[in-house]
């Protein structure tokens, strides 16, 4: 398998980036999973990074031998719902902690994925959306139902609300993306709405059409958060174009690759901050009077064991 | 082994070095050494003209330097996180500032500079392990990975009675200088043992060589720690890829023992030296680096029975008059 992979996220003018995401790839496949933690409720993030570590860890263990991606995504999503619901009656906590998922799995050259929710995938071939996830949202249900056109879905009110989550009070319908082959020159997008919401289908298509993958994904972003201003969420993506462009130094060969090695990139900002969240307690920032400090001491230190 | 590095170097790539020439307080730079997910490092001259290398704190997820020196922060979420892993650089600065040691690798200076922090190290040349590894065809001796990690061994001791564990000892940490002798370097992992708990640094480990409680609980960390990533190094050295990741291990144990796979390789004690290092228990492995180092030397004797001292002593008075 050959292909390029670039994920990433802002936090626009949120107060917490509760977007989660990450991807991992073995010699026979690929995983790419973003998951979006419910602004209204709290506990959001707890729920996105629970679900995009279940689906990271799960994979690294049954990529080898895995016999239906499609299976795989969806029981692993109950699970993650089931281990969510838990969490809720463990602490006692009114409000469940909600997410949305969007999961893709790679393999043997065909494309399966699982979504719930408003965050999406889409799939590119020849400059054009040849598949895209339909949201789990309001609007488009009164879009199937006839009562609003698509100029009206992007100003309703309720553009934002979904009826269908991972971690709600009921379990979520979990919809499964008829398997597709990829071919070389495909470009997979996944992202959140606050990335979809902020910049049109055709931007994103322009932009994913004309750069490489590390140069479209901070491109989006960097669109997007400029076009939400204040009223942004935070935005994230995964992009990963497929097959082997000659002297692409961007492009992941996983041909020698050893059986049995998973590599996992969580998005790194992230990362961090979830570390810091699991630990239950936020580190003051560093002054500069304590980083003169430690320099100092650090100076002193050398000094004293000097040659 | 090589895997790691796709991404680091991907995302490196957003960010410009300094240019060769630049003049940074007492050094003028001379090229870029290598660039990694959270820094650059720098070949430069000091104002002596002596060679030293410059690590420079860039995380390249958090932080953005497209012209010029300075380093801008990308958001302002990210500036918490670029001072965190400013910490751990202190740390890492801290941990080797306190060691003077042939095995590890020196501090010369640290500074601040261009809204960011730099570490000053003494220049070694020669080849990484892990270079030395994927340039042969075949296997890393046994004498040679003996005595390259008993004399390495004796930097770690150093690092572990200063109370300090390295905690990402792999072979393209491990520097060969021109004269053979290893010496250890990016402490950027290094944390203290006993007297830290109070500060929470983010873990980081390089899959394959971290051991398992690096993963999991953190609370179980010790000497034994490093001592599977030595073991996991040795068994690189033989197998010239990277064993299967402690987390997947703890998981379903898919990793095949030195004695399976290595038989004919190396020797059956060092075989039994690997594994010992690499058990899942904590408490299976050599318990301290001394521990450790007397079973790779004792061996190096008896297995090099014609070259050591004794030996040769001994053919010498047996010599006939």
């Amino acid at each position: 398998m050959k292909f390029s992979v670039y994920q990433g996220s802002r936090q626009g003018p949120r107060p917490y980036n509760q977007d989660r995401l990450a991807y991992s790839y073995s010699k026979d496949a690929i995983l790419l999973v973003i998951a979006d933690g419910m602004g209204g409720h709290r506990h959001g993030e707890v729920a996105a990074q629970l679900a995009v570590k279940v689906l990271v860890e799960n994979f690294q263990l049954q990529s080898e031998s895995m016999k239906n991606p499609a299976d795989f995504l969806h029981q692993n999503i109950l699970d993650i719902h089931k281990t969510i619901d838990n969490i809720r009656e463990k602490r006692g906590l009114l409000e469940s902690p909600r997410t949305t998922i969007v999961a893709a799995i790679i393999q043997h050259d065909y494309l399966y994925a699982a979504h719930v929710g408003d965050s999406r995938l889409y799939h590119f071939r020849n400059k054009k959306i040849i598949y895209r996830t339909e949201d789990h949202s309001v609007v488009q249900m009164l879009y199937r139902k006839g009562q609003l056109d698509t100029q009206s879905m992007l100003i309703h009110p309720q553009r934002h609300k979904i009826y269908n989550c991972v971690g709600g009070d009921k379990v979520p319908d979990i919809e499964l993306t008829i398997k597709h082959k990829l071919k070389d020159g495909d470009t997979l997008l996944l992202c959140t709405d606050g990335l979809w919401s902020a910049i049109s289908d055709d931007e994103i298509n322009q932009t994913l059409q004309n750069n490489p993958v590390n140069v479209s994904v901070p491109k989006m972003l960097e669109s997007a958060e400029t076009a939400a201003g204040k009223e942004g969420d935070n935005m994230s993506a995964i992009a990963l174009e497929w097959g082997n462009k000659p002297d692409d130094k961007l492009s992941v060969s996983t041909m020698t690759m050893p059986l049995g090695a998973t590599t996992t990139i969580m998005n790194p900002v992230t990362y961090q901050q979830t570390i810091r969240n699991d630990a239950g307690f936020d580190e003051p920032d560093l002054t500069d009077d304590e980083i003169e400090r430690a320099i100092s001491d650090i100076q002193n230190a050398i000094h004293k064991t000097g040659n | 082994m090589m895997k790691m590095y796709n991404s680091a170097k991907i995302e490196a790539s957003h960010n410009h070095a300094l240019p060769a020439g630049h003049q940074l307080q007492d050094y003028e730079i001379k090229k870029v050494l290598s660039a990694g997910g959270f820094s650059f490092v720098y070949v430069a001259h000091d104002k002596n003209s002596q060679t030293v290398a410059i690590k420079e704190y860039l995380p390249t997820a958090l932080a953005l330097r497209t012209e010029g020196a300075i380093v801008n922060i990308n958001s302002p979420e990210a500036a918490a996180s670029f001072k965190h892993g400013m910490k751990c650089f202190f740390e890492e600065g801290r941990a080797l500032a306190n060691i003077n040691h042939h095995n590890i690798v020196r501090v010369l200076n640290f500074f601040r500079e261009n809204e960011t922090v730099y570490m000053v190290m003494q220049y070694e040349r020669g080849k990484s392990l892990q270079e030395i590894i994927l340039d042969r065809h075949t296997p890393i001796s046994e004498h040679s990975a003996r005595s390259i990690f008993s004399e390495l061994l004796n930097g770690l001791r150093e690092v572990h009675t200063h109370k300090l564990l390295h905690l990402d000892i792999k072979p393209s940490n491990i520097y060969i200088r021109l004269d053979g002798s290893p010496v250890l370097l990016d402490f950027g992992s290094a944390r203290h043992t006993l007297s830290d708990n109070q500060t929470y640094l983010p873990p980081s480990y390089t899959p394959g060589f971290a051991s398992p409680e690096q993963y999991t609980d953190r609370k179980l960390l010790g000497p034994w720690s490093d001592i599977y990533s030595v073991g996991a190094s040795i068994y690189a050295c033989m197998m010239r890829a990277a064993p299967m990741a402690a987390d997947l291990r703890v998981k379903e144990d898919k990793h095949i023992p030195a004695k399976k796979i290595g038989k004919g390789i190396y020797s059956d004690k060092l075989l039994d030296i690997i594994d010992s290092c690499m058990a899942l228990n904590h408490f299976d492995r050599p318990q301290s680096v001394f521990a450790l180092q007397k079973a790779l030397r004792e061996d190096l004797a008896s297995h090099d029975k014609r070259y050591g001292f004794f030996n040769k002593l001994k053919t010498y008075l047996n010599k006939p008059l």
